[in-house]
């Protein structure tokens, strides 16, 4: 089953159509995260068991192999920062950052974030306490992005 | 694993660029001791190795070695190793994992001299060598090629302020509210860290209020607005003269008086210390931290603000970067004075505050994650013994750790720019008639 999005291979909806050919992603890049991301992920690569799952993460603890993403993992993600049971506000945030960092390779301003999910500011920081970066796009199984955050 | 021709690069800028108050340093180091307990890495970890004088000797070693007759006659004698791979890797460790070039070991040093500014020529070397952690160097490359560190398009920021303008204007209830974007002619530009734009834009909200009350004429830029500099936590000082560079010849092309840097400790101190080394010149602009501006608009009757509105009691932690490197102490204390009920220190404070345990770059090298964390264990106490429930801290960088410091060691504080906490306790100035 294809979802349409053009990172289906990575996108964690349904199932991929076979191995994809190279790295994960590669052909639909940036060419930053082809350039950074596979480098990290060889110099960083940790574990981390969550409800008796293992997941290779970076020493932050941000998914290291995107593909392996879906609901299931990202409510064990969720756990993990202390969010016990996503609810469909949480889960309206993370599903949009996964789809535009699908389509774009990168996590989404949170403008677009509140626009879309028509959240408030506030309650988003409410919703996700280590913030929009270390909380809503570890869970969403993002690299951790550039910047100070 | 660095190559030989690594090593040789490391080499070359040990034996060709060292500067005379470095080597004046790595000469006058007489390895008493004394800065051990100053360290916030030490006091966490214990470990000999997170003394300043230890990483100090990382690089002090090699200098014997190459610059002095004993330590290339004798070098066994006198303590003197060969610059290899493997002492390259070890410098990496104390440069980086064990050092946030805080400053705070200069203040107990028997004999005067600045550690960090040894640790941060030792940097230069791994630059060199090609050993500066990768996210140090992505978000510097970054900036060198977008002009900002997190990739933001002109359209990003554009539209962000927009949506904030209008947020703003209901939130205030004022329609006269403004976050003017490159308008030429105003008197102050007022610049960001990205971080601002991307994840967390109610500083940006809080700076406008606080504009708008005071009636500044001012603006914002959305392009070349990045204050952060990541050349600089790479010890690349040509990366660091080029992103400074962009920020100030954009006020001088605006014509502003006065360039505002938003709440960002190394921001500041590139942009008002550094930079006119870098550029060799003095900016056209005055240069000026949002933490004396506010100060300023105090003093001058310009915003009035209820300290009640802040009830809850706050403490305020001193980023490195403007406190001890960049002389801005007081100004952010009277401020608070007037926008908190209860406003309580931290112990110790003002230039011999600990580092968050964020700085340096740290919080950009995932790889040192975890003793960052460690580290900003003296901070989380320092905060727990204040009995506070808010924290606040003029700098991005500082808050992001604090956050995390903040879920890490259970802290259960709100943490905040010091421009939130104004803008909360803001008397709206009376409508213009």
């Amino acid at each position: 089953m294809r979802c349409g999005h053009p990172r289906h291979d990575v996108c964690g909806t349904g199932t991929t159509d076979g191995p994809p050919a190279g790295r994960p992603g590669d052909a639909l890049a940036p060419p930053r995260a082809a350039a950074v991301g596979p480098q990290r992920a060889e110099r960083d690569m940790a574990e981390i068991e969550i409800g008796g799952r293992t997941f290779a993460v970076d020493e932050e603890g941000f998914l290291q192999q995107p593909e392996i993403w879906n609901e299931e993992v990202a409510q064990l993600f969720a756990s993990s920062e202390g969010i016990e049971a996503m609810t469909p506000e949480h889960w309206a945030v993370v599903k949009y950052i996964r789809d535009y960092w699908v389509e774009h390779g990168t996590a989404p301003l949170i403008r677009k974030i509140t626009q879309t999910t028509g959240l408030n500011l506030r309650t988003i920081y409410q919703l996700f306490t280590s913030g929009p970066a270390k909380g809503a796009c570890k869970i969403a199984g993002l690299p951790k992005p550039e910047g100070c955050v | 694993m660095a190559e030989a021709a690594a090593v040789e690069r490391a080499l070359g800028v040990l034996t060709e660029r060292l500067d005379e108050r470095t080597a004046a340093f790595l000469n006058a180091c007489v390895r008493c001791g004394l800065c051990a307990d100053s360290c916030h890495v030490h006091l966490a970890d214990g470990d000999p190795a997170s003394t300043p004088v230890a990483k100090v000797e990382r690089v002090a070693k090699h200098y014997r070695r190459y610059h002095t007759l004993l330590g290339r006659v004798v070098p066994g004698l006198v303590g003197a190793e060969d610059l290899t791979d493997a002492a390259l890797q070890e410098l990496v460790a104390a440069a980086f994992g064990r050092c946030t070039l805080c400053g705070r070991c200069a203040l107990t040093c028997s004999v005067g001299l600045d550690p960090s500014a040894v640790i941060r020529f030792g940097r230069t070397m791994l630059l060199a060598a090609g050993l500066v952690p990768k996210g140090i160097l992505a978000n510097r490359d970054a900036a060198l090629e977008t002009g900002n560190n997190m990739r933001l398009s002109r359209e990003d920021v554009v539209e962000t302020i927009q949506w904030l303008e209008e947020d703003l204007r209901q939130t205030l209830g004022d329609p006269a509210v403004r976050l003017p974007v490159d308008e030429a002619g105003a008197r102050v530009l007022y610049v960001l860290n990205p971080r601002e734009i991307k994840f967390f834009p109610l500083s940006i909200s809080a700076a406008g209020a606080i504009f708008h009350a005071a009636g500044e004429s001012w603006t914002l830029t959305s392009t070349d607005f990045d204050i952060t500099n990541y050349g600089f936590f790479a010890a690349d000082a040509e990366a660091a003269g080029a992103i400074s560079a962009k920020v100030i010849e954009r006020a001088e092309a605006l014509g502003v008086e006065e360039l505002v840097v938003a709440e960002c400790g190394h921001g500041y101190r590139t942009l008002r210390w550094e930079a006119p080394e870098w550029l060799g010149r003095a900016p056209k602009v005055r240069v000026v931290s949002f933490v004396e501006k506010m100060a300023e608009y105090l003093a001058d009757g310009r915003i009035r603000l209820a300290p009640t509105r802040n009830p809850l009691p706050v403490t305020l932690h001193d980023p490195c970067n403007l406190v001890r490197n960049g002389g801005v102490i007081e100004e952010q204390r009277v401020v608070l004075r007037s926008a908190a009920a209860a406003f309580v220190e931290m112990t110790p404070n003002r230039a011999e505050n600990y580092c968050c345990g964020g700085g340096g770059g740290l919080l950009a090298a995932s790889e040192f994650a975890a003793q960052r964390v460690a580290a900003g264990r003296i901070k989380a106490d320092q905060i727990r013994a204040t009995g506070a429930k808010v924290v606040t801290s003029p700098c991005h960088n500082c808050i992001d750790q604090l956050m995390e410091l903040n879920r890490h060691y259970k802290l259960g504080v709100e943490v905040k720019t010091l421009g939130e906490v104004v803008a909360d306790a803001l008397v709206p100035p009376p409508p213009v008639a």
